[in-house]
């Protein structure tokens, strides 16, 4: 406690210089926790992207081999009606899964008048896309995608753009049936939206699975989606499921939807490495500058360290004062950038300023996600920065013998 | 020599500045015992601070032994020399060396926290020995509220209060004014009578020199007389 106290007493010895090291602190902070906490909501956007947009979920289950070869052996890897019941029966059983969603994809040509485009398209139950658009992420749920009707087809707004669709026209669409002949249904658009990816807004269909069903010539489904109410618990209950599936004689394979989601893993991994780079660069600066500070400050304070090393004070002891001078400046810092980054969040809420997130179209709001780990893990690095600059600008003078440090002069 | 608190040896320090080599204390035999108020003279550069430093364990010889309190010192680490400066050293240093962010309570608290003595004694004693050199009213003042000669009184309480063996001085009196330096010399000499308290001191004063009851006189770094 009293070497706390003295500590104290010497950050307000020099109030200015004090605070300018603990300005460069909390600005340090406040930089880094400004950017993790806007790369958080930037993979908070691409994860609702894949997991609501993309239609996801947070689990897929195929029959196994489907992963690899399901793409040209199509037929292959389809369930039936009554296989699909009772894989559904089994998931549902699993207290923590909240939606279980059978799917189909198509993929063929539509036509408007004598105007034809490729689309591709998923069957979902417009129920099932209801409780998957109000999946819940990082703390949101989303308001916006869960009244797009599509008792029909609903239409990525692009393609609709440039075939000049509106809602309530008619469309043919052509695809192949079970059995490999081409077949064709009239359907009509029930609405117009964004999907959420420049990739797939000019081609995507969102396509009711009975309708899908009927030109496909069967009652099957390639896949399974689940979400669960735990997203932290996705891996667990994916264990869970497989095992349950497996015992009740099912072969398949799951995935859980970031191991699907290619795009998400890949900006992640990008933007993962450019913090990684500016941590390391924001740190050697602040360390510098915070040595700088405490070169002075030692250096005004030789004589002095002199004299109580001549009182007795060990090597160790005044390394320990001056740390804790590092220490509780740094956390002084620390303490007020969060206090900032609160503000900061608080101040782009109130202002609803929004962006595009990397590969999506949709505008979301600026936003920062502060992460109590993330801010745990900056809290200790600038911890660190304090203690080990202090440490480093007290040694020197420690090195000399204290007969030596008496004849300083400043 | 039960009564000797510190004896040097063969004492010798050797200083090498660029490539000349400066003996800066040369085959030095001395003894301070118990109750000695000692003062060292001589002129600048004779070794007078090298000698105290030596004495009071805050610089290492080149040459010789240093037996303090019966113990040969030339083995023990830094920890060890700090353990016993803490606790058997007073060091008054020239400029007074208080800490500036402490008060004079505080300062004078300060051996006694490095010695580990417990919270309340320590500003018990403080209070104590301060009230004795007439600073009862300035407890909470900082140094640079204080006169010179109220700093130097500080400082020579600072280096009391651990009730040391020893006092070692260097030139106390060498910033005060005649006045304060005289009163500051007669303090010393008082508690050196009433408490029995050793003092070595170097000064160049002549006024202060006739308080001394032994006098060494080093030149070139060797004692003269």
């Amino acid at each position: 406690m009293y070497y706390i106290q003295f500590a104290i007493k010497n950050i307000f010895r020099k109030k200015q210089r004090s605070f300018v090291t603990i300005f460069t602190i909390c600005l340090g902070f406040c930089a880094l926790g400004v950017l993790s906490g806007m790369l958080n909501n930037i993979y908070s956007r691409l994860k609702e992207q894949a997991i609501i947009n993309e239609k996801l979920g947070h689990i897929t289950f195929v029959k196994a081999g489907y992963f690899q070869y399901g793409k040209v052996n199509f037929n292959e890897y389809l369930w039936n009606q009554e296989e699909l019941e009772k894989i559904i029966e089994i998931i549902k059983s699993n207290d923590e899964v909240i939606l279980t969603s059978p799917r189909l994809s198509l993929f063929g040509t539509l036509n408007k008048s004598d105007i034809s485009s490729i689309y591709i398209s998923e069957g979902i139950l417009p129920e099932d896309n209801k409780i998957l658009s109000q999946t819940n992420i990082d703390g949101r749920v989303n308001q916006n995608i869960q009244n797009i009707d599509f008792s029909n087809v609903a239409i990525g707004s692009e393609l609709a753009k440039n075939l000049d669709i509106k809602v309530g026209e008619s469309l043919t669409l052509l695809g192949i049936a079970y059995d490999g002949t081409p077949n064709a249904i009239d359907v009509v658009v029930n609405s117009i939206y964004n999907t959420g990816n420049p990739a797939t807004n000019d081609k995507f269909l969102l396509i009711n699975l009975e309708i899908v069903q009927e030109l496909y010539g069967k009652k099957s489904a390639e896949k399974i989606i689940v979400t669960v109410k735990n997203s932290k618990r996705i891996k667990a209950i994916q264990q869970e499921l497989n095992y349950s599936l497996e015992n009740a004689g099912y072969n398949i394979d799951s995935k859980s939807w970031d191991e699907i989601s290619v795009s998400y893993l890949k900006v992640r991994k990008m933007f993962s490495v450019i913090f990684r780079v500016l941590i390391v660069i924001i740190s050697i600066i602040i360390l510098l500058m915070m040595l700088n500070t405490f070169y002075m400050n030692i250096t005004e304070r030789t004589l002095e360290i002199a004299s109580m090393r001549a009182m007795g004070l060990t090597r160790g002891r005044i390394s320990y004062l001056f740390c804790l001078e590092g220490l509780i400046m740094s956390i002084l810092g620390s303490v007020i950038a969060i206090a900032m980054l609160l503000l900061i969040k608080f101040i782009l809420k109130t202002v609803n300023i929004t962006f595009v997130p990397p590969v999506a179209s949709v505008e979301v709001p600026v936003e920062i996600i502060l992460i109590p780990t993330n801010l745990t893990c900056l809290f200790m690095v600038f911890i660190s920065l304090g203690v080990i600059s202090s440490l480093l600008s007290v040694t020197d003078v420690l090195q000399k013998s204290i007969a030596e440090t008496l004849k300083y002069k400043i | 020599m039960e009564d000797t608190i510190i004896q040097l040896k063969s004492i010798s320090k050797r200083y090498t500045i660029d490539t000349q080599i400066i003996n800066a204390l040369a085959e030095i035999d001395f003894s301070v015992k118990k109750s000695d108020f000692t003062a060292i003279t001589g002129p600048s550069g004779s070794g007078k601070t090298t000698l105290l430093n030596i004495l009071s364990l805050i610089d290492i010889p080149s040459q010789g032994q240093i037996i303090f309190d019966g113990i040969e010192t030339g083995k023990f680490n830094d920890n060890e020399l700090s353990k016993i400066r803490s606790s058997k050293i007073g060091i008054v240093f020239q400029q007074y060396s208080l800490i500036p962010v402490l008060n004079v309570l505080e300062n004078v608290i300060f051996p006694l926290q490095i010695k580990r003595i417990s919270k309340h004694n320590r500003k018990e004693m403080a209070v104590s020995l301060l009230s004795k050199f007439g600073l009862e009213n300035y407890l909470k003042a900082k140094p640079y509220q204080l006169s010179s000669g109220q700093r130097q009184r500080v400082a020579i309480a600072r280096a009391l209060v651990t009730e040391p063996l020893i006092i070692i001085a260097d030139e106390p009196t060498a910033a005060l004014d005649s006045k304060s330096g005289e009163e500051t010399i007669n303090l010393m000499k008082e508690i050196n009578h009433l408490l029995n308290t050793t003092f070595v001191f170097s000064t160049h004063d002549m006024r202060i020199m006739k308080y001394a009851k032994d006098i060494i006189e080093l030149v070139d770094g060797k004692i003269t007389k």
